[in-house]
């Protein structure tokens, strides 16, 4: 096998020297034309959210297959694949059934060892998904789960994925592996998944500050990007990125903070906002959250007014007719914002107010698998 | 010696599989680097987010070990 492995080598290095040329990796900068400036106020509510959203409509999770801890979810086409912990893949359809699952770990070359992220391409009907242990992408189909092929990423080493328009774009957020010093930067673009193309966002001490955070955002056909500790939000297309909002947070981290190397466990309780995240968009109300005090701040504002709707981190205390249950929205489906509601968040409210459970809601049990909630938005012009 | 004609792009990814294919050099080749992420917990309408969580993320250099820590634990 040895002696196979060499002769192959003779025959095609050269081949490779004289024939194969390596696309040039370009460093190109993010265009700040156009972005929309918010400014969010320091006074942090307590209070609940006031009539401004309302549950629309939710689907059970069929109990055929037990979802973990959800990673990440996309709803394409009537599909709703969610990725757990476990990791697995699972895909429903819009009645909440089982349409399959990808759940293949293993060491064999059709399988994976830990299923970091996933995405969906709507053009070829793939799901991508990528092992960060492996280092691989491996391609499913849309519509079956069935394995398609697998392509090597041996040239980055990222933490988190994202595709958008046929092109990829993955999160450098670290210096774990050799190759990434060529890579000092935290967002990389790659047209095929097989050499990167154009770097974006030079790294600084966040990189080398060991504290990870979801990055990607998925807005139906526009995919969001917060760089960790960062308060601009990008728009990623193939054709370069864009700055659509710059966030600004009421008493920040400082960068200082971050080049000092403050110890990880004093961050949440050290009265700075961080960590802006669930940057969701449904119509003209642009949904985020961040981080301070020891809460996760929910923030609702409208892009058309600009103002605020609601700033604040316990968004429903006590259920409603109109608004029974919430959690931290999880995407845009349909122009209305959605969220995975676990089933003992829902029997807790309930139990409270049995007479705002109705349908399916007055059904679930403990041991059952979220459910998929969408949320509306009121018009209050 | 006859010539075989390959995609430039193929040929690559034929030759990576042959040298650095990790479906079985992953877990012993590799070391474990720890890395931090935030806690949440639901509150029901609420997320409490006071801790945070080591985990083990692979690094090619296999002498660098590493020790999970849940959230609230010790750090």
């Amino acid at each position: 096998m040895h002696i196979v492995r060499y002769l192959l080598w003779i025959a095609f290095v050269p081949g490779i020297t004289f024939s194969c040329v390596k696309k040039e990796t370009i460093r190109q900068e993010a265009d700040f034309s156009s972005v929309k400036r918010i400014d969010v106020p320091p006074d942090i509510t307590r209070d609940e959210i006031q009539d401004i959203i309302e549950l629309d409509s939710y689907i059970p999770l069929s109990n055929e297959t037990l979802v973990g801890q959800v990673e990440k979810t996309i709803i394409h086409d009537d599909r709703i694949c969610i990725l757990d912990n476990e990791p697995k893949i699972i895909c429903f359809n819009m009645k909440g059934k089982v349409m399959f699952k990808i759940d293949d770990r293993g060491a064999g070359p059709t399988e994976y060892q830990n299923l970091k992220d996933f995405a969906i391409d709507r053009y070829s009907e793939r799901i991508i998904a990528f092992d960060d242990e492996k280092r691989k992408l491996s391609f499913y189909d849309l519509r079956t789960g069935k394995y398609l092929s697998s392509i090597p990423t041996l040239y980055m080493a990222p933490t988190e994925m994202g595709f958008i328009d046929g092109a990829f774009f993955f999160k450098n957020m670290d210096m774990r592996f050799d190759v990434q010093k060529e890579h000092q930067f935290y967002l990389l673009h790659s047209e095929s998944g097989k050499q990167i193309d154009t770097m974006y966002l030079p790294h600084d001490a966040v990189a080398d500050f060991n504290f990870d955070m979801k990055s990607f955002f998925y807005n139906e056909d526009k995919l969001l990007f917060v760089r960790p500790f960062d308060n601009i939000v990008y728009a990623l297309q193939k054709a370069g990125i864009k700055a659509a909002y710059e966030i600004n947070l009421p008493n920040r981290l400082p960068m200082k903070m971050i080049e000092e190397k403050i110890r990880h466990i004093e961050i949440p309780n050290s009265g700075y906002a961080y960590g802006i995240g669930d940057v969701y968009v449904a119509g003209k109300i642009l949904y985020f959250t961040f981080s301070k005090d020891g809460f996760v701040v929910s923030t609702f504002f409208d892009l058309s007014t600009n103002t605020f709707l609601y700033n604040g981190s316990r968004v429903l205390a006590n259920a409603r007719e109109n608004l029974p249950v919430y959690s931290l929205m999880n995407g845009v489906y349909d122009g209305k914002f959605f969220a995975l509601i676990p089933a003992s968040s829902i029997i807790e409210k309930r139990t409270a107010h049995p007479e705002f459970f109705h349908g399916e809601l007055s059904k679930i049990k403990e041991e059952d698998n979220d459910v998929l909630v969408f949320f509306t938005v009121k018009d209050l012009q | 010696m006859e010539i075989i004609s390959l995609d430039c792009e193929d040929f690559i990814a034929a030759l990576a599989q042959l040298e650095d294919g990790c479906d079985e050099c992953h877990l012993d080749n590799y070391g474990r680097e720890p890395r931090t992420e935030r806690c949440m917990l639901d509150l029901g309408g609420g997320m409490f987010t006071s801790s945070v969580k080591r985990i083990c993320k692979i690094t090619a250099d296999a002498s660098r070990t590493c020790t999970p820590v849940e959230c609230g634990g010790y750090f």
